[in-house]
């Protein structure tokens, strides 16, 4: 039985920003995201930069998994670069002329800025899922917008129903494996054919794990109402991790960092 | 014409670190007719073994051959139009609107026209006691034994030389095993029959051959009555036959083996010397 | 105790009634056994005992306790512990001690009791060790004993269990079975929902069910010995019985409820 790793993400290593809570992880990351889109010049994006670099490095996961989500981005980038640095017959000076295209210094410098802007989002924000389990991120969440029941928000039940979908998501897989092994046994071909054809090879596959899982939520919340469950009622909780001083630091000291770099730059 | 192991084994990510053999060095031989019984705790490879039968993966070691063809990866589709795989929980399968649809897909995908397809499909749904009512039929709404023996048709209507079934009787109460063994006699008479169950009460009689798989290896594979007569320590097998052994213990005579529980009685009765 | 007098109960739309006219009781530590043929009943027994469902004719009481009451509702469900066939089903948490923890999180338990109740329930079900375990890693057999812990967290003094071996492999059904000879000795009342005779053997009593009424209520012996009726039920003598009920016939004194091949030898050779 193969153990499917969640998102695909989690590294599972011991480092001090793993041991982070995921509330001041999550916290550092949003502003540093705003702090990043704030910073108009060079020398704030290079700050942040080796500020992600140096995260990077502490929470001891490997460099070509940490920039894996950069491959997903690169036609962004590339469409970025070149919508900014490429110009049609332009008026003004240019590095390089190739027919009506044409190269501008000043457009291939903020294309650059913006491409590098991305792959520091991308590489500083995948951080915090390869550092923190899915549990630990919902139940963070969770607990991170518990205030917000104040405004009548099913905060409870939204992190219940999160809870839910990852406890199923490696049982629906090995469902989904056990039906597509069994319509294979009947001849089914899976995988063949362009895209249409295989989006229709894929419907004996389709509605039984849908009738499975509506099947399975009728059974669960039979299951849940037995055990008195009720939406919207208070529960308490067997693990409620506190925010420790250095969750706070990190949280505080982060944040005000990358305001202070937003500012200056 | 036979479905035959030769030392056949599957190992899984084999050749990495972590190699994981699940199945190692089975040899046996079934053809039509035949009833292959295979027993072993969850974890033995009896679901490896079905896999590498039914030509949905390729052995690591050994070999695997179906009237003559071997099991290599081109030729694996050709193989698998001979051999049917009734999955365990066949249930979570059905996908079409009608009863009569869903057990067409098979016969469908195997390149038969429309006509042969109907026909296959209906001969199916007959032979597993399903009439022209249930048709027109959702599958979804069927009762669980009726739901089993549809989902046997959808496999059967492919018309394969050899059937296998992975644990056909799980979950049902005593009148859908009744409407399961007798789908597996019938089918037996033209097919040769794979079972692997936990429930050797049921399928020791009707087998011929039995395979009793531990940690993925053979511990007896040979002839059903030879198993029934001498099982292997820990084996599976009907507590009938089980007082019997026992009795032996007690100086009863080690005769030959009876599945019947009223003629074991009178033999058993006999040996100790009741009515006394 | 749980006391159904006279209960009727027919699904909103189905032609027939599920039941009709079913009185039985469950005193306090004993163990009953439900045998049926599908359909005739035995699920929708279940989750009456447990107020998920209420009668449509007669009543339903727990302790005492009515379980058409919404007021008390709380304390039926907490009361009367429900397994059901497939343990992925009842399945909630991410790994297994939150799981264990679910039921009494929603009875406000303070977090130290907590701690304390899923240490006992997984130390009765025999999984100490795995409370960081994630469900979809363990066997079926585990699965299952995860969800009896589960309800064992609620502290219930009744345990109703529709057909919980059902789908394990002979491993996980003896170690199920295991546990509720465990729980039978510590004096929870257990209502075992089974199709297997040999299962419904090892209960104080038996009570079969037909068509959504009640056939017989007595012991196993009684039940065993009435072929017609067997055979009426729909359900399957375990061939070791006949093999006991024949020696019984030849003389022999064999225990009314012998199942196994140990049980019969022993009379043969005593």
């Amino acid at each position: 039985m193969r153990a499917r790793p969640v998102f695909g993400q989690y590294v599972a290593v011991d480092s001090p920003v793993h041991r982070l809570d995921a509330r001041a992880k999550m916290g550092v990351a949003a502003v540093f995201a705003v702090a990043l889109f704030a910073v108009d010049r060079f020398a704030g994006l290079l700050v942040l930069a080796v500020f992600v670099a140096l995260s990077v490095a502490v929470s001891r996961v490997p460099w070509s998994v940490a920039v894996r989500g950069v491959r997903a981005v690169a036609v962004i980038l590339t469409f970025t670069l070149v919508a900014h640095a490429v110009r049609w017959q332009p008026a003004t000076v240019s590095l390089l002329r190739l027919g009506p295209l044409a190269l501008d210094a000043e457009g291939l410098r903020s294309g650059v800025f913006f491409a590098v802007r991305i792959v520091v989002l991308v590489v500083g924000t995948s951080l915090v899922t390869l550092t923190t389990t899915p549990v630990e991120l919902s139940d963070g969440l969770e607990r991170a917008l518990g205030p917000l029941k104040v405004l009548g928000l099913p905060v409870g039940d939204l992190a219940m129903m999160l809870t839910i979908a990852l406890r199923f998501i490696p049982t629906t897989a090995q469902e989904a494996e056990h039906v597509i092994l069994a319509q294979t046994a009947r001849g089914a071909r899976l995988g063949e054919g362009g895209p249409l054809r295989r989006a229709r090879a894929y419907v004996p596959v389709l509605v039984p794990l849908f009738v499975g899982l509506f099947r399975r939520a009728d059974a669960l919340a039979v299951a849940m109402e037995a055990r008195c469950y009720r939406s919207g009622a208070a529960r308490t909780r067997l693990v409620e991790p506190l925010m420790r001083a250095t969750d706070w630091a990190t949280l505080s000291l982060g944040a005000l960092a990358c305001i202070a770099i937003a500012v200056v730059c | 014409m036979a479905l035959i192991l030769k030392g056949a084994g599957y190992a899984y990510q084999a050749g990495t670190s972590v190699e994981h053999r699940a199945l190692a060095d089975v040899s046996l031989e079934i053809g039509a007719g035949d009833l292959l019984a295979v027993f072993g705790p969850t974890g033995s490879g009896k679901s490896t073994l079905l896999s590498l039968m039914a030509g949905l993966v390729t052995p690591t070691e050994g070999s695997v051959s179906v009237d003559g063809l071997e099991l290599l990866s081109r030729e694996a589709v050709r193989f698998r139009k001979s051999v049917g795989l009734v999955f365990q929980d066949p249930e979570s399968q059905f996908f079409a609107d009608t009863v009569l649809a869903d057990a067409a897909f098979g016969p469908r995908n195997r390149g038969m026209s429309e006509v042969e397809t109907d026909a296959a499909a209906r001969d199916a749904l007959a032979l597993v006691g399903l009439g022209e009512e249930f048709h027109p039929r959702s599958p979804f709404s069927l009762s669980g034994g009726e739901a089993r023996r549809a989902a046997i048709a959808g496999v059967v209507a492919m018309r394969p030389a050899y059937l296998l079934l992975d644990e056909p009787t799980a979950g049902l109460d005593a009148p859908g095993r009744a409407a399961v063994i007798e789908i597996v006699c019938r089918a037996r008479e033209s097919a040769g029959v794979v079972v692997v169950s936990h429930d050797p009460d049921t399928f020791l009689p009707l087998a011929t051959r039995v395979l009793y798989l531990r940690d993925g290896r053979p511990v007896f594979s040979g002839d059903a009555r030879a198993y029934a007569q001498a099982p292997p320590a820990d084996a599976p097998v009907p507590e009938v036959v089980r007082a019997q052994a026992l009795a032996t213990r007690h100086g009863a005579a080690s005769g030959s083996v009876t599945f019947d529980p009223v003629e074991a009685a009178r033999r058993l009765a006999g040996a100790a010397g009741w009515p006394r | 105790m749980i006391e159904l007098i006279d209960v009727g109960f027919t699904y909103p739309g189905a032609p027939n009634a599920a039941l009709c006219g079913v009185s039985l009781t469950l005193a306090a530590g004993e163990t009953v056994a439900v045998v049926g043929a599908n359909g005739s009943g035995k699920s929708t027994l279940a989750r009456l005992c447990d107020g998920l469902l209420s009668p449509d004719e007669g009543t339903v009481a727990v302790d005492g306790v009515d379980t058409r009451d919404e007021s008390r509702a709380r304390d039926v469900r907490s009361r009367v512990g429900l397994v059901m066939q497939n343990p992925d089903d009842q399945i909630v948490g991410t790994v297994v001690e939150e799981d264990v923890a679910f039921g009494p999180e929603n009875l406000c338990v303070p977090r130290d009791e907590l701690r304390l109740r899923v240490d006992e329930s997984l130390a009765s079900v025999g999984l100490t060790g795995s409370e960081r375990r994630e469900p979809h890693l363990l066997s079926q057999g585990q699965k299952q004993r995860l969800a009896i812990a589960g309800a064992l967290a609620m502290r219930p003094a009744y345990l109703v269990l529709d057909e919980p071996t059902a789908l394990l492999d002979p491993c996980g059904r003896a170690d199920v079975l295991a546990v509720l000879d465990r729980l039978a000795v510590r004096g929870t009342g257990i209502l075992h929902v089974t199709h297997d005779l040999a299962d419904a053997a090892r209960a104080d009593r038996v009570v079969a069910l037909s068509r959504g009424t009640v056939a017989f209520d007595g012991d196993i012996g009684g039940l065993l010995a009435d072929e017609e009726l067997l055979s009426s039920l729909g359900l399957r003598i375990p061939p070791i019985a006949i093999l006991a009920r024949s020696l019984r016939e030849l003389g022999v004194p064999v225990p009314p409820d012998a199942m196994s091949a140990e049980s019969v030898v022993a009379a043969l050779w005593p």
